[in-house]
């Protein structure tokens, strides 16, 4: 299973999960830039702990795992099922990693966000907020961005919506994406590839 | 009775610089103190809350400790450490407003601390993982995440203030009382009640009531418009 692009991520024989106690033991990957990565598997079967694995917010359990990315948002960036939005407006939340301002405005208009940047983010909607979520982790433009259950409270139609702006967001081709989620879906025509985790029993 | 107490409340706000000038060291004394409780508690607050959940609950616990001590427990303890032969005798700060404002830092910084840190306990671990995946500095992050528990901020802080202003015991032992340099709202009450003057303490206990209420009434109006 390897990818097209530049190699961001090298898994081998990788355990994953939280204080030592394994979530899941991950089949051997790449991931590249350009591509787009479905991880699948039922609730407990450790998609989350994989995701803040890549992203180096958790640190593997046993195994291999290579990472060669940049240092801080411009590498991995891990967006939350439930994402947190802090208090203020949208654009301070786009401004988090300190983005230029067209950075800022080009995000926006990517997750059309660009007429609520004004707005309080905790009073928007949960599709909304999604979506600042989201484009706050574009703003960085990070090598790999790590993407925990979209679906989560959206509906068909802002389900669709995201996957346009996803795949808006990654046409320039050098950011990889993963998405842990329970529907796999097609990206047009990026390149999708799938790593089904199973729940550790042992 | 309330006429005396009236009598005397008119002749406090006309005339009677003295109690302006004790109101004024009573305000500069526990301002001084809960701005140093702040200053202390917040960075030790944030290092607690994010020194996992031992030493979360460690804080916890001492901060809920310390802030049930009585007052005059502090005011003898620091007595002894700033008296002439005590580790601190050096640096003669005993009867001093600074010794006054060491002993309320004590009695405010549990407060703060408990205060913030269920607070920051709180807030979901997404925030914090939020500002670590988006590359934010450790400062940034501080600075983040204490602005999202401001509410709480101001609440401990105007409970720290509270406790400040209107304790007796340990401003009465390591202040001393002394007319003109640190004799404070709560020790003049304390005195003109052993004098015999029930009407002119009652009437400084609303004075120190005014200020109370008045310090409550800016937290409130700070937590209604954020």
């Amino acid at each position: 299973m390897t990818g097209t692009g530049t190699t961001l991520i090298r898994a081998r024989d990788l355990s994953v999960g939280y204080s030592s106690s394994v979530a899941a033991l991950v089949p051997d990957f790449d991931v590249s830039s350009g591509l787009v990565w479905h991880i699948t598997g039922p609730n407990g079967s450790g998609k989350t702990a994989l995701l803040k694995t890549l992203a180096g917010l958790l640190q593997p359990i046993a195994g291999r795992l290579e990472r060669r990315l940049g240092k801080g948002s411009g590498g991995a960036l891990y967006v939350h099922s439930v994402p947190y939005l802090f208090s203020g407006s949208v654009r301070r939340n786009l401004s988090l990693a300190r983005p230029s301002r067209p950075q800022v405005e080009d995000a926006a208009g990517t997750f059309g966000l660009a007429s609520l940047l004004d707005r309080d983010a905790s009073k928007l909607s949960r599709g909304e907020q999604r979506r600042v979520a989201l484009a706050r982790a574009i703003a960085c433009r990070p090598q790999l961005l790590l993407v925990d259950e979209p679906e989560g409270g959206l509906d068909e139609e802002a389900l669709a919506a995201w996957r346009e702006c996803m795949i808006r967001a990654l046409e320039p081709g050098d950011t990889a994406l993963v998405v842990a989620t329970h529907h796999p879906v097609a990206f047009e025509d990026i390149p999708v590839r799938e790593i089904r985790l199973c729940p550790n029993r042992t | 009775m309330f006429a005396e107490i009236g009598r005397a409340l008119a002749l406090i706000v006309n005339r009677d610089l003295e109690v302006w000038q004790i109101t004024g060291v009573s305000i500069v004394v526990s301002t001084s103190a809960v701005i140093a409780a702040v200053a202390l508690g917040l960075p030790l607050t944030y290092a607690l809350a994010r020194s996992g959940p031992l030493g979360r609950r460690l804080g916890m616990w001492a901060a809920h400790s310390v802030a049930a001590l009585p007052t005059v427990v502090v005011g003898l303890t620091l007595y002894f450490v700033l008296s002439a032969g005590g580790p601190l005798g050096w640096t003669k700060l005993l009867y001093t407003r600074t010794a006054m404002a060491i002993g309320q830092l004590v009695l405010a910084l549990p407060l703060l601390v408990a205060v913030v840190l269920g607070a920051l306990h709180r807030l979901p671990g997404s925030a914090s993982e939020a500002l670590v995946t988006h590359g934010v500095t450790p400062a940034r992050r501080m600075g983040w995440l204490l602005w999202e528990v401001r509410s709480a901020i101001a609440s401990g802080t105007f409970l720290a203030f509270s406790r400040a202003f209107t304790e007796l015991g340990s401003a009465l032992i390591v202040g001393g009382n002394i007319r003109g340099a640190t004799r404070t709202l709560t020790t003049y009450v304390a005195l003109e009640y052993n004098r015999g003057d029930d009407a002119r303490a009652i009437a400084l206990g609303v004075i120190l009531l005014a200020v109370a209420l008045v310090a409550n009434a800016l937290m409130h109006a700070f937590m209604t418009e954020q």
